[in-house]
């Protein structure tokens, strides 16, 4: 039926249907190529003349050259990875400095026994101090707490409030252990009570014992990364 | 004459030169095959080629990404170590010891004095950390400077009353001369404080005694590591 209504046109006709039908399918795929070359992007690898090339936003090779600048970043961090990795050899020392200078939050049982250990390491010779009572007060502000106990950068301060008793030069020394004691950092604030004479049964006189109170700082850090570890 | 051709116009002898209705249909079909072929081969080569190429940058990132924390998990440890570092070094900068100042200090108070028939007692002693610096001292070095409030009680227990006043001028004189105060750092003078005294005679130990309270301050200037490099 066709056929025939083709036939049944004059030529004019004919050449128009015969010009007509492959410019519309390549009209028609010209437009699918359009679309296609805008969803591909610019192909380094197609050949295509540059003309034909077209980029639709979030193109294929967009997404690749994008990809690209992200590796070339990372290549860039991956690249300082040896020279980092020395530098942390070189601080190992600083590092152990300071997990000894500081200890952990978990550590204060240990600091506690410390304390006390201290005044039972005094020579005999030298002089005696008994730690009377410890008192633990950790950091006044809760936010520095709160930073501390999530690893963050500021180590939070404990003190020790500590009441003890002894004869002056145990107590000297007492303070000079503590001193360089690497775990304890500094002692800020010390009242010292001198303890006085008295006479004993048989009338001599008799030195009563100093009665000092301090407070012996520290810091306790808890580490955010695996420095620790 | 005019030559009529009488035969059908399928048998009629063709015009020379290539009929329109098959340059159309070859220059026609011809391009949209090749158009065909094109898009095809966008299609079905070139995109897929960018999924693969997309795809594989995509594990190659996530590989560099794997590759880049782990160099990242060491800088932020170099990070953490240096910062504890410096903490450590600021605080040992701000550290003042005590036991060889209070060792001092009592080893002072035996004397000898400039004037002669007389000892010196400490009552009490307190020590305190401060925020204030002594005199014109504050501002820009108050942040790079510990102050240590030191508060004493002395009792001087003299021969003769009638040269109180020489103990007193003798005491602070013997203070102020002696290397404990110009070695551990107090300011100004050990008299700064003296607000006078009532000397009383106590006939049951045949002394003069002089009491008073002092309050001196000990400055220890702190260096900031950073400045020192």
């Amino acid at each position: 039926m066709a056929i025939r209504s083709f036939n049944d046109l004059n030529k004019k006709q004919q050449l128009a249907v015969f010009i007509g039908f492959p410019a519309l399918i390549a009209i028609v795929l010209i437009t699918l190529i359009y679309r296609s070359l805008g969803v591909l992007g610019h192909d380094p690898e197609d050949r295509l003349p540059g003309f034909m090339h077209r980029s639709l936003p979030g193109n294929k090779w967009e997404l690749i050259q994008a990809k690209n600048v992200e590796i070339t970043a990372k290549d860039v961090i991956i690249a300082r990875g040896p020279a980092r990795i020395i530098e942390l050899k070189g601080l190992e020392a600083d590092i152990k400095s300071g997990r000894d200078r500081l200890p952990l939050d978990s550590e204060k049982t240990e600091m506690r026994l410390l304390i006390d250990k201290l005044a039972r390491d005094i020579p005999s010779d030298i002089g005696s101090v008994q730690v009377r009572s410890v008192r633990i007060n950790e950091g006044s502000s809760a936010a520095t707490r709160a930073g501390a106990r999530s690893g963050g950068n500021k180590p939070e301060q404990v003190v020790y409030q500590t009441e003890l008793s002894g004869d002056l030069n145990g107590i000297i020394k007492y303070i000079d252990m503590i001193e360089k004691n690497p775990r304890f950092m500094l002692v800020n604030s010390l009242s010292l009570k001198p303890g006085g004479l008295s006479t004993d049964e048989e009338k001599r006189t008799v030195f009563r014992p100093h009665e000092v109170k301090m407070n012996i700082i520290t810091y306790v850090y808890n580490p955010s990364g695996s420095v620790d570890k | 004459m005019i030559l009529i051709n009488l035969l059908p116009p399928e048998l009629r002898k063709r015009q020379g030169g290539v009929s329109p209705m098959f340059l159309s249909v070859v220059a026609g079909g011809g391009s949209c095959v090749l158009l065909l072929l094109l898009w095809l081969y966008i299609l079905l080569v070139r995109i897929p080629n960018a999924d693969r190429v997309f795809a594989a940058k995509e594990v190659e990132l996530a590989d560099k990404t794997v590759q880049a924390a782990e160099v990242l998990k060491i800088e932020a440890q170099i990070t953490e170590a240096k910062e504890r570092h410096e903490q450590i070094v600021g605080m040992m900068n701000k550290k003042v010891y005590w036991a060889r100042t209070i060792d001092e200090f009592a080893t002072l108070l035996n004397g000898p004095f400039t004037v002669q028939n007389f000892d010196v007692r400490c009552l009490e002693l307190t020590i305190s950390e401060s925020s204030a610096l002594p005199g014109n001292r504050r501002g820009a070095a108050e942040a790079a400077s510990v102050v240590f409030n030191v508060n004493w009680k002395y009792k001087l227990l003299g021969k003769e009353f009638v040269r109180n006043g020489d103990y007193i001028k003798s005491f602070f004189d013997t203070i102020g001369k002696s290397k404990f105060w110009s070695e551990q750092g107090f300011a100004e003078k050990p008299e700064k404080s003296y607000l006078g005294d009532q000397p009383r005679m106590r006939k049951e130990i045949q002394r003069v005694v002089i009491e008073g309270n002092l309050e001196w301050q000990r400055v220890k200037t702190v260096v900031d590591p950073k400045a020192r490099k």
